[in-house]
């Protein structure tokens, strides 16, 4: 019973990071129409921020202000980057496909291989069914859904979110009218990758910080977004949490090759019972 | 028309047959002196790039030192020795691919193997098929073992090594019940069967056994599965990143507190384990990372041995990057043993290495500056080689030796008969 419990609220608190994590790819690729595969190398070098603000200005705090922001520009950047392509979403998955190889040799070559580690800012603990707890983790769980719901503000309740909804739904129509589509395109990267950067630093004192890291969490969070939906914020928050829900309970049930087996098993059985999530999906990416 | 060019008489026919002697004659001799003179060329696999990169780095560092220290002192035999590498990526495919370009496109007459398993049994294929000697430095048994054949050499241990020497001491100092988590591939299934079997002869037990995907990185689910009031032992047969996410979480949720931990070769290599997680960590190596763990009687020698790939006697190099110190010291070796081989047996001829062969079967190598890692044989039935191990622990930050464990601690039933 106390392993239940400890894997339903372990789920969740990790299910919420991936869901931020998602969220940030949700706003390129479903709002935006491109897909980005360097999300989750944004997500790395977000990551390294917050070692290099905890190893070099003795600051973790610090890396959840400096970490959005710097990869936020960089999303901008490959915003910049993608202008003459965008439209093209196999020059797009070819071009970020580029910019993650960029930024992990860059990784690589400034920082080397060795797994680097980010200490826990809080050294407390609490005792969650027999077993110690962090609770930082409880502290990123509660700033991912804090972060969650002002997003989803953004895009679903305000101007700003109506205009990136129809930029999106029809570029000729919304320029004709006045919106700066190509603007919008560039706000929606440097959000993408401000998520990104977000998620990297709070997950940071939590993981083995490696170059690879981002390239090996993108299937996850890309699945999670086509399943979710495009654009669809709370939907990908509950796909993500039910991953890491299931995923966990799997793996302490089950061994870690069924657990991952029969967690794929039953989102690909969503996917085919209920085919107009994909459907859907794919029109929109195709701009109809 | 006069048609002097093509009358063919015995004076024409004569000079014709004579300057084309001598000219095979000089063409030879001085193809002969050409390759004699060329240099002997070293092929290295490395991972540059991926999961293992932290090794690759260091591999590179350490067969360039051997090659510069070589070549300053006259080479192999009178020829210079160039050494041609290629980065496998950390991936089996790639890598048994590029051991083909080393052969093939940049002419290895010889290879220094992986550190990566899968691409060691992958690139084995390809060294017997071109029959090119091939130095391994994967740890996987059935590298020497079933999957061997007659040009594979290794070196250091391998992960059947590792249980022969470790399990004894680890019962006897730590405990009889294990839980052991280990990673869900080869290396980690092979390294469970290795330690679990002969832990289950000796009258002890395997009370969990916690299977962990590459790349995890929550260990929360995993680690859930331990039963701290069955288990003394938690065995961590994890590498790099996944081996810091394990102790950390261990840390968290209070197991580092209720059991002993025990790591295998790569559960500390080139990591950084000054945190409270990792404290009283034990664990088994090759070599000892800072250089007053290693032997009094070879210390001088590791000191310029370091010195020479650029190592200081924290385990550290010039960027703060820590060695792989279990593993960095054996291309340097290889390179070494590949003088002393050639330079016996006088091979010029290439590509028939059967004399070479000969030579490295049941080699004694004695500590020194060309093998500073220590003494050292290399079984002549499967080519393995056996050599001095270390148990370590981790204590204030500093990983400290506790005790030494002879060559002979980890000789174990040949596998195979290469």
């Amino acid at each position: 019973m106390s392993k239940l419990a400890f894997g339903l609220l372990n789920g969740v608190v990790w299910g919420t990071v991936l869901a931020l994590l998602s969220s940030g790819l949700n706003v390129v690729f479903g709002l935006m129409g491109t897909v980005n595969v360097a999300h989750g190398s944004l997500y790395m070098f977000g990551a390294y921020l917050a070692w290099i603000c905890f190893s070099f200005l003795d600051s973790f705090w610090l890396s959840l202000i400096v970490s959005p922001l710097a990869v936020g520009l960089v999303g901008v950047s490959i915003g910049f980057l993608l202008k003459p392509v965008r439209k093209d979403p196999i020059l797009t998955v070819l071009g970020t496909f580029g910019i993650t190889i960029l930024l992990q040799g860059s990784t690589l070559v400034l920082w080397g291989g060795t797994p680097r580690r980010v200490p826990l800012p809080f050294d407390s603990t609490f005792s969650l069914f027999g077993t110690g707890y962090s609770f930082y983790r409880i502290f990123v769980a509660l700033v991912s859904g804090l972060v969650l719901y002002c997003l989803w503000f953004l895009v679903e309740r305000t101007k700003f979110g109506l205009r990136l909804r129809a930029s999106r739904e029809d570029p000729e129509l919304s320029s004709a009218i006045g919106i700066p589509v190509f603007n919008l395109f560039l706000l929606g990267f440097a959000l993408g990758g401000a998520l990104a950067g977000l998620s990297g630093a709070l997950i940071a004192p939590l993981v083995s910080l490696t170059p690879e890291m981002g390239l090996r969490i993108f299937a996850i969070v890309f699945l999670i977004v086509i399943i979710g939906g495009l654009g669809k914020i709370w939907r990908s928050v509950v796909v993500a949490i039910y991953f890491a829900v299931f995923r966990g309970l799997a793996s302490i049930f089950l061994d870690s090759t069924k657990g991952l087996i029969l967690t794929f098993s039953l989102a690909l059985l969503v996917v085919l019972v209920n085919p107009s999530i994909l459907g859907r999906s794919s029109a929109n990416a195709n701009g109809s | 028309m006069k048609d002097s060019g093509t009358k063919l008489t015995r004076r024409s026919l004569l000079k014709g047959v004579m300057s084309g002697g001598l000219s095979l004659l000089a063409g030879g001799f001085n193809s002969f002196r050409g390759y004699s003179n060329s240099p002997i060329t070293i092929g290295l696999q490395a991972e540059l790039t991926g999961g293992l990169a932290t090794y690759g780095y260091w591999h590179l560092k350490s067969a360039r030192a051997a090659v510069k220290r070589i070549n300053a002192e006259g080479g192999i035999d009178g020829r210079k020795v160039r050494l041609v590498h290629e980065d496998t990526e950390t991936d089996p495919i790639t890598g048994s691919r590029k051991m083909k370009r080393l052969i093939l496109k940049k002419g290895a007459e010889l290879v220094i193997g992986s550190q990566h398993s899968g691409v060691c049994l992958a690139s084995l294929p390809v060294s017997r098929r071109f029959s090119v000697p091939y130095f391994p430095i994967g740890e996987a048994t059935e590298i020497t073992g079933s999957e061997g054949h007659e040009y594979v050499f290794r070196l250091n241990c391998s992960v059947e090594a590792h249980a022969e020497a470790g399990y004894r001491w680890i019962m006897e100092n730590l405990g009889t019940s294990w839980t052991v988590v280990y990673a869900d591939y080869a290396m980690g299934q092979s390294a469970l069967e290795e330690w679990g079997s002969r832990l289950e002869t000796r009258g002890g037990r395997i009370v969990g056994k916690i299977a962990v995907p590459q790349g995890t990185d929550d260990f929360g689910p995993y680690l859930q599965k331990v039963d701290p009031e069955q288990s003394d032992v938690l065995v961590i047969i994890l590498y790099g990143p996944d081996a810091l996410a394990c102790l950390r979480r261990s840390a968290e949720m209070g197991l580092s507190d209720e059991l002993a931990l025990f790591g295998n070769t790569g559960s500390v290599e080139a990591l950084d384990i000054d945190f409270s997680g990792a404290e009283g960590l034990w664990s088994i190596t090759n070599y000892p990372r800072r250089l007053e763990g290693t032997p009094d009687e070879l210390m001088d020698v590791n000191r310029d041995f370091r010195d020479m790939v650029g190592i200081n006697p924290g385990g550290r190099g010039q960027k703060g990057r820590i060695v792989d110190a279990s593993h960095f010291w054996v291309p340097w070796e290889v390179v070494n043993l590949l003088k002393e081989a050639i330079e016996a047996v006088g091979w010029e001829v290439n590509r028939d290495y059967s004399r070479l062969i000969e030579y490295l079967e049941g080699a004694d190598i004695p500590g020194s500056l060309d093998y500073p890692q220590g003494d050292k044989f290399i079984r002549d039935v499967d080519h393995q080689g056996f050599h001095s191990q270390y148990i370590q622990r981790v204590d204030g930050g500093k990983l400290e030796i506790e005790t030494e464990l002879p060559p002979e601690y980890s000789e174990y039933e040949p596998n195979a008969d290469l």
